[in-house]
């Protein structure tokens, strides 16, 4: 039964394609009439593509459209740009993806686009970035928090239970507050850490190997390798205030990171993407920040509907 | 393997009166509504009914919560599609008029279709789902469906082979 459904599937793809030709039209008649099996496969799968008919292409695009990018795409030109020496492992990326229930059932967590800023019992504040979410499993023995995803700004508080260590969980290693102000932002396979007042210590989780980053630097760390600490760039943090801030980014980075942000399809032209944008725009109204770039650079941004969004050359 | 449906009622019906109220302000805190914080936590246990193990479980909350984690997804992936449909119909509404006409109920009926279809779709790659809709919703030629995915026509041809292939083992 399923080698008549593969071919009719194989049948379809070919005859809707604009390469088909009278030959392939002889052939797929001969094959659906090679038997009832072959012919009940090919009304099953007219079937159902017939029940996309009458669909507003807008509408779909809205909300049949998944709205997250191809992770690996990301995460090669990320690791380029840190230089980063050791290979990553090449196991499959666990975050939420593969886990939906994990963000779900977070105790904090933000949709894309959105920020959140909360204060735990020991006056520690955190604020959640985009498309982050985040568990507390603070006990009589530590104050830890789980990043299950995305990024958080922490500024950990001297309030009660504030004696003990203030440590930030991902799955790659354990990121311990000595009494300080840093972000620790999730990228899948790996972890930023940028210190903004003292310091902290992270401890990477298979190896034994721990690192100490002082205030006005940043680190990657992965399961077992950690980057070389380099120093801030400034504005890091100004994501916290609801902007972000670049230099002479390619546009097609800066589309990586306003994907972070953008619910929906953004989609940038090949021949816009070398467009070198800097400055600092605001990330809590896209509606601002298309039009900021508009008025700025030589491109256009066309939006068919809010969710799917084109940039191009001008 | 039959499930032993006299004693399945038996033990969910002990689960129920257990941890039903627990179960609801447990969920009501990750939907962020009572009303349909009680929903889940009825299609929960009904869920609970057609399972297995039933008789083996030794830590009931642990269990009824991912059966609950399940239904959730499903809520939410719901929720988000029906924010971005109404998203949509508004951001349409002043340009095409058919739409602006539409009655409530059309709406929801046409809801109803994208989240079939929606469901329908799950479990494919975003490129394959893409070049599916493409070509059949926008109608779409493959050969710019190709530049826009930046692939080739004859992956196209394969997404959209592998899209129709996954719809039709589901459905």
């Amino acid at each position: 039964m399923s080698d008549s459904l593969k071919a009719a599937t194989t049948w379809y793809a070919k005859l809707n394609a604009e390469d088909v030709s009278a030959a392939d039209r002889m052939a797929f008649l001969s094959w659906k009439q090679a038997s009832e099996e072959n012919n009940q496969a090919w009304q099953k799968i007219q079937s159902i593509a017939g029940q996309f008919d009458g669909i507003n292409p807008a509408i779909s695009k809205a909300t049949l459209f998944q709205t997250s990018q191809p992770k690996s795409l990301e995460r090669r030109r990320l690791l380029k740009g840190l230089g980063i020496v050791a290979a990553a492992t090449t196991t499959s990326w666990i975050i939420y993806q593969q886990q939906p229930w994990l963000t779900l059932t977070a105790d904090y967590s933000t949709p894309k686009g959105d920020q959140r800023e909360i204060q735990l019992a020991d006056n520690t504040k955190i604020i959640l970035n985009t498309d982050t979410a985040i568990n507390i499993a603070y006990s009589d023995t530590s104050r830890t928090v789980v990043l299950i995803k995305g990024e958080v700004f922490i500024e950990t508080g001297h309030g009660e239970g504030s004696h003990l260590p203030f440590i930030i969980q991902t799955r790659q290693g354990n990121v311990r507050a000595l009494g300080t102000k840093f972000t620790v932002r999730n990228h899948g396979d790996f972890h930023t850490v940028s210190v903004y007042e003292s310091a902290v210590q992270i401890t990477s989780a298979s190896a034994q190997a721990q690192i100490r980053v002082n205030q006005g630097n940043t680190v990657t760390f992965g399961k077992d390798y950690f980057s070389k600490t380099e120093p801030l760039i400034a504005g890091a943090d100004l994501w916290t205030k609801g902007m972000i801030n670049v230099a002479n980014m390619p546009l097609k980075d800066f589309m990586l990171e306003l994907r972070r942000y953008h619910q929906g399809i953004l989609r940038c032209d090949p021949n816009a993407e070398n467009i070198l944008i800097s400055g600092a725009f605001p990330i809590k109204d896209m509606d601002v920040l298309f039009a900021s770039l508009e008025r700025t650079y030589p491109v256009r941004v066309d939006s068919v509907t809010k969710y799917w969004v084109t940039i191009q050359s001008n | 393997m039959q499930i032993d449906s006299s004693l399945n009622n038996v033990i969910v019906h002990s689960f129920y009166i257990n941890h039903h109220v627990w179960l609801r302000n447990w969920l009501a805190k990750k939907v962020g509504s009572t009303f349909d914080a009680a929903d889940l936590a009825q299609d929960t246990f009904t869920k609970l009914l057609s399972k297995n193990e039933l008789t083996s479980i030794i830590e009931p909350r642990a269990y009824i919560t991912n059966v609950a984690h399940g239904l959730m997804a499903n809520f939410f992936r719901r929720r988000d599609i029906e924010s971005a449909y109404l998203d949509a119909l508004a951001h349409l509404g002043g340009s095409d008029d058919a739409n602006h006409a539409n009655s409530a109920e059309t709406q929801l009926i046409l809801l109803e279709r994208i989240i079939a279809l929606d469901t329908m779709l799950n479990g494919l790659s975003h490129n394959a789902r893409a070049a599916f809709l493409l070509h059949r919703v926008d109608g779409m030629p493959y050969a710019e469906i190709a530049q826009e995915l930046g692939v080739t026509v004859s992956s196209i041809k394969k997404y959209i082979a592998k899209a129709l292939l996954h719809c039709a083992t589901i459905a």
